[in-house]
């Protein structure tokens, strides 16, 4: 098992059939959230569908299974000819210790429509001790947005 | 956040809740900076004699994904 940072197969079909709203402009807006992943039994990446399906969620002190919400302030946009959108605000996990074993991803799912899978982050493995993890977004254009439809 | 409290603030480490300031006084502070192409990730840890004490991350993604749509 790995994480694998790609985007994921399903998200592809659930945009075509319309089930995520990452703003709301057409329908409610969805809530989506971030979870983080062990790099040893998490095994989230282009194949994931849902949260709920992935192996290897964090567990620890003060870490809520399914993650956090992430700050979703800024509809997609236009940049040229890429659609892309990306949360608004750090996601902090505060106040938490996760050091059973080294996290090294996150799945970004939507919450309101079973937990749909849409991507899977990887970075450094680590271990958080009586302290914050703060997840800061890629600037939120064209080129870098952490959602992007070329 | 990561490391950015007032001198007065509470901060917990795994002795239990102290000040910040009482926590740069008491304890040995390092900072690791991570750089690569996917990410930026700062890392403050708090050692009390060899104890780890505290430790927390603040990653930076610097790109997220893209899905093409194809035509033809």
């Amino acid at each position: 098992m790995a994480n694998v940072q790609a985007f994921c197969n399903q998200a592809k079909v659930d945009l075509l059939e319309g089930r995520h709203a990452f703003s709301g402009a057409y329908r409610t807006v969805d809530v989506f959230k971030i979870a983080l992943f062990f790099e040893t039994t998490g095994d989230i990446g282009a194949a994931t569908t849902t949260l709920d399906a992935a192996a290897g969620e964090c567990t620890g002190t003060g870490y809520t299974a399914g993650g956090e919400i992430v700050t979703n302030g800024s509809a997609p946009a236009l940049d040229s000819s890429t659609a892309h959108w990306t949360p608004s605000a750090n996601v902090t996990f505060a106040g938490i210790t996760i050091n059973s074993d080294n996290f090294n991803g996150a799945l970004l799912y939507n919450s309101s429509q079973g937990n749909r899978a849409i991507s899977a982050h990887t970075f450094t493995g680590q271990q958080i001790v009586s302290g914050d993890f703060v997840l800061t977004m890629p600037t939120p254009d064209g080129t870098n947005g952490l959602v992007r439809i070329a | 956040m990561i490391d950015n409290e007032a001198p007065l603030d509470i901060v917990d480490t795994t002795l239990g809740p102290m000040r910040k300031c009482e926590l740069d006084a008491l304890a040995q502070r390092k900072e690791t900076i991570i750089d690569n192409p996917n990410e930026v990730t700062r890392i403050i840890e708090y050692f009390f004699g060899q104890n780890l004490i505290k430790r927390s991350a603040h990653t930076h993604l610097k790109k997220g994904l893209s899905v093409g749509l194809k035509l033809g």
